[in-house]
């Protein structure tokens, strides 16, 4: 007799076990299922195997080759095409001319197939349905028989209110040849859906034979857990390849190779695979271990599963869980119970991988990481949400809906019961998608939200200085990437969340300590119509009125399609600015211009500027927050010309006062700042500490590095519109033209290069850095900045990204850089030094 | 000692204030009107204004808005029978907002949090 195994699924339910083999083949006690439906074939003399196969046939073909090396003869039939169950057994049909068997072969049973084969042959039947009755049928088709056994009802995946018995098809059949006539050849054809109902309805000889013994489909992870545990329960007898140890009491089982401490605590059923290695005082009890696997000391494994080529790290504990090929586990890494963890992924030390979380191959996950979700297609979970007051992520890859709810929740969760909240977005299509997820998470929470829909950052930052809510969220497109969205969380001043907040939220979010309001005491939703006015007026207050109307200036404007474009041009006519507004208009469904645009659209500007005689153009970026300045000539202004231009503007108009400016500006700001008998604060890098040091009363100006300024006057956070204002009210007040004070600003080169350096060299390089600048005048603000008289050199590590920033300004452009590469040459030497 | 200026335009609001926040420490100069409140700006120094809304003929948020005009860094409490101003858009102007009650504990607190915050700027 001949039996067929269908091994062609996809194996989609089980995923991410088989993302890199087929569903037969996945290693169940170390042997692929689909082996031991060969062993149970053998047991009752069926030799002669036909194996329908279609995804991924060759990783099934190579294991079993022509069979011989397993006691069977195999012939493999490959469809072209999906042909259903029934009609892939057709594509058979040339090899068998006599009565043959049908099993999937991703099932787990023992059950006496003889015994089916004896009831098909007595009871002369054309097809025979093995049966078994299981707890919970819904899953599975449902047959009724009569007292014949003769099939007389089907009722395919039914409802509980349908379920008539408890019967169900195994998917296991005997067939007489004959029922190839009822099968069309290259049409889609289904055992349960089609070839059944025919048989019954043309009153063929169609029987059901129920059996009873172990029987489960291994469809899903969960299952597949369930299998296991059956067999360390004893509830089904596998043959197991590693051969049983003669120890009392316990069902111990070792591969060959094997090297197994003699401290290792062992309880239960374990098996370990040939090469494998247990160190130490590893406590496992249940648990299959693979080929080539590394355990280390002080791991603990209950009921787990592990395949091939893994190896955990000291103290790592692991419940319930699989751990799929060429996995690494950092040491005091946690997986709770359900936990799959798919080939080729790193955990870092510990890190903790909740409950029934799957992550998908290749994936890495960091040091110190809580994966509460399953992680499919991200390449990386980081350790923090947050960088410095930002989480960001891809749009509906990272940041999901659901991921940003129960962000939202953990947020509102931090917050006091019955508070308030602004919340804002840019003109994206996917900031709004995300925002309204969010603003669900924050009302479960009992936090009441303020919804200022469409609305630059500076504005919402601006509200927040009032009274009436404890923080605000404003969600935007990256300027990086347009698929990544950002999500900037101000706190109850509209400044950027501090650490310490920032820390708050993540740990709500990663135990999962949501609050849940009653259900009368969700958060509402309102709106605040008024806001702009608002703004408007504060804006009017902190700009002299006067004078710009006098001067009645021409500016040109690109406003990148931001909400700024509807809201600056009607304040700067108000104050007889003439605005040529470019890209004013919004467009949600436009993106952020890639970086490799800009150069054309500040060229663009530059010309209608030059073309109007405009007095000054303006880039906005669409975060509404840094600007671009062009002068009257048309010369574009690099960040790091902007800033000390700034600064001579104000000293240039008169104006006394402190300018706050972070540790890697030019010294020539302090150069001028000293002339005029004004003072410079510096600062660390980070927005919030230069936000922060604007607070101080004396400070009249606080600029970055990348074109944002904020001018305390009016607001103490980055503001792009007041920036625009701010700097033709300077313009009109020193009565000469930008390209002029510009001329007047005392030359010296100023250089910056990045290195890329890996997190974990960081602190090295600074170490290294701080040795070497020992003899030397530094100041350690942010980073090492060593002086050499007016000279000086700044090693800062980025606070994001695997960079090392090399910063130097000079006055002579040959000491810049030969300084610059002399300090780029000794970060590459620590680099090679720490590796 | 922080000094506070009450402007209300009923006495017995001025004086149940000065006793109270006199207990708590505060040197309490108070103006029934907002004429007053501005003349008494002009000759002395507060560290914190507490400003009721409806004053009698006058405009507490006119005065706020002359306050915040004039006096960048003087922080100003809002104190109104009503919760409605807190959605006026030259309420928010103010640095804090209070609902008057027979309970003061949340004005006091208030006025301790805007003065924190100024102390912190």
């Amino acid at each position: 007799m001949k039996a067929v195994i269908m091994a062609g699924g996809f194996g989609t339910r089980i995923q991410p076990l088989t993302c890199n083999m087929p569903k037969p083949m996945i290693p169940l006690i170390n042997r692929p299922i689909m082996l031991h439906i060969v062993e149970l074939l053998k047991k009752y003399e069926i030799t002669d195997l036909v194996m329908l196969l279609y995804h991924q046939p060759s990783v099934i073909k190579n294991f079993f080759r022509d069979g011989s090396d397993f006691g069977v003869k195999i012939t493999y039939v490959t469809p072209l095409e999906d042909m259903g169950t029934a009609g892939a057994v057709k594509c058979a049909e040339k090899y068998i001319d006599e009565r043959f068997l049908v099993i999937s072969g991703d099932l787990l049973t023992d059950f006496n197939l003889k015994k089916v084969m004896d009831f098909h042959s007595d009871n002369k039947a054309l097809a025979t349905i093995t049966l078994t009755s299981v707890k919970d049928p819904l899953q599975f088709g449902v047959v009724i028989t009569d007292k014949e056994r003769r099939i007389i009802q089907f009722l395919e995946k039914p409802g509980w209110g349908e379920v008539i018995s408890d019967t169900i098809n195994t998917g296991i059949y005997v067939f007489e040849p004959e029922i190839f006539n009822f099968i069309p050849a290259n049409e889609n054809f289904d055992f349960s859906q089609d070839l059944f109902p025919m048989l019954l309805e043309k009153k063929e000889q169609l029987f059901g034979y129920p059996i009873k013994g172990y029987w489960r489909d291994v469809g899903n992870t969960d299952s597949y857990r369930e299998a296991h545990h059956d067999i360390f329960r004893g509830r089904i007898n596998v043959k197991i390849d590693e051969p049983k140890q003669d120890v009392v009491g316990r069902d111990l089982r070792l591969g060959t190779d094997v090297r197994l401490d003699e401290s290792a605590l062992l309880d239960g059923t374990v098996v370990v695979g040939d090469n494998s290695q247990i160190f130490g005082s590893s406590q496992i009890k249940d648990s299959v271990i693979g080929r080539n696997c590394t355990i280390e000391p002080g791991v603990k494994l209950s009921r787990c599963v592990i395949w091939d080529n893994v190896y955990l790290k000291k103290g790592a504990k692991i419940v319930d869980s699989v751990i799929c090929n060429n996995v690494s586990v950092g040491q005091g890494v946690v997986i709770e119970e359900g936990g799959i963890i798919a080939d080729d992924t790193s955990i870092g030390e510990e890190a903790y991988i909740k409950r029934d979380v799957k992550v998908w191959p290749r994936k890495l996950i960091e040091a110190g990481a809580t994966v509460t979700d399953n992680m499919i297609w991200g390449e990386k979970w980081k350790k923090s949400l947050f960088e410095g007051a930002i989480i960001k992520g891809l749009t509906n890859v990272e940041l999901t809906p659901e991921f940003v709810a129960k962000l939202g929740c953990a947020y509102g969760t931090s917050l006091p019961k019955g508070s308030f909240v602004l919340a804002a977005r840019d003109a994206f299509l996917a900031s709004r998608m995300l925002k309204r997820s969010f603003l669900g998470g924050i009302l479960s929470a009992g936090v009441n939200v303020r919804d200022l829909k469409m609305m630059p950052l500076p504005i919402v930052r601006y509200k927040l200085k009032t009274f009436g809510e404890v923080g605000g969220v404003h969600f935007r497109q990256s300027q990086e990437d347009p698929a990544l969205t950002e999500i900037v969380f101000l706190d109850g001043d509209g400044l950027d969340f501090s650490s310490s907040m920032a820390k708050n939220v993540e740990r709500i979010f990663f135990k999962e300590n949501f609050r849940r309001a009653h259900h009368k005491e969700p958060g509402g939703i309102t709106e605040l119509p008024q806001v702009i006015d608002f703004y408007r007026e504060g804006f009017a207050r902190g700009v002299n009125r006067d004078l710009l109307k006098k001067q009645n200036s021409k500016i040109v404007i690109d406003f990148n399609h931001s909400p700024a474009g509807q809201l600056l041009p009607p304040i700067m006519n108000d104050l007889g600015i003439e605005v040529i507004a470019l890209n004013a208009y919004v467009d949600e469904e436009r993106g952020i211009k890639n970086a490799d645009e800009r150069p054309q659209s500040l060229s663009q500007l530059s010309k209608i500027v030059t073309s109007l005689e405009a007095r000054a153009g303006f880039w906005l970026d669409p975060t509404v927050e840094g600007v671009i300045v062009v002068d009257e000539t048309g010369k574009v202004y690099t960040a790091e010309e902007t800033l000390p231009l700034m600064v001579a503007l104000f000293l240039r108009s008169g104006q006394k006062g402190t300018f706050a400016v972070p540790v890697s500006a030019p010294s020539v700001v302090e150069i001028m700042a000293s002339e005029k008998g004004c003072a410079v604060i510096r600062t660390k890098n980070s927005e919030r500490a230069m936000i922060e040091a604007s607070l101080a009363s004396e400070v009249i100006m606080a600029g970055s590095m990348d074109g944002r300024f904020a001018f305390p006057k009016f607001q103490t956070g980055f503001d792009g519109m007041f920036t625009v204002v701010k700097t033709v009210e300077l313009l009109a007040t020193s009565g000469v033209p930008m390209s002029v004070i510009y001329g007047e600003i005392p030359h010296r080169t100023f250089l910056q290069s990045r290195i890329t350096c890996a997190w974990e060299m960081k602190g090295g390089i600074m170490r290294k850095m701080s040795e070497d600048s020992l003899d030397c005048e530094a100041t350690f603000i942010d980073g090492i900045k060593v002086h050499f008289g007016e000279d000086w050199v700044l090693v800062l590590p980025d606070q994001y990204q695997p960079f090392v920033h090399v910063v130097a300004e000079g006055k002579d452009p040959k000491v810049v850089h030969r300084l610059l590469a002399e300090y780029q040459k000794k970060v590459e030497k620590w680099k090679k030094e720490l590796q | 000692m922080a000094r506070l200026l009450v402007v209300d335009d009923e006495s017995s609001i001025r004086l149940l204030y000065s006793q109270e926040l006199g207990e708590e420490g505060y040197d309490v100069v108070t103006a029934g009107s907002a004429v007053e409140a501005v003349e008494k700006l002009q000759n002395e120094q507060f560290d914190l204004i507490l400003l009721d809304i409806k004053l009698k003929n006058e405009s507490g948020l006119d005065l706020l808005q002359k306050i915040v005009k004039d006096r960048h860094d003087l922080p100003v409490v809002l104190c109104s029978a009503f919760s409605c101003y807190k959605d006026d858009f030259s309420a928010w102007l103010a640095d804090g907002y209070v609902v008057k009650s027979s309970d003061l504990q949340e004005l006091k607190d208030e006025i301790k949090k805007v003065l924190a915050k100024k102390q912190n700027r």
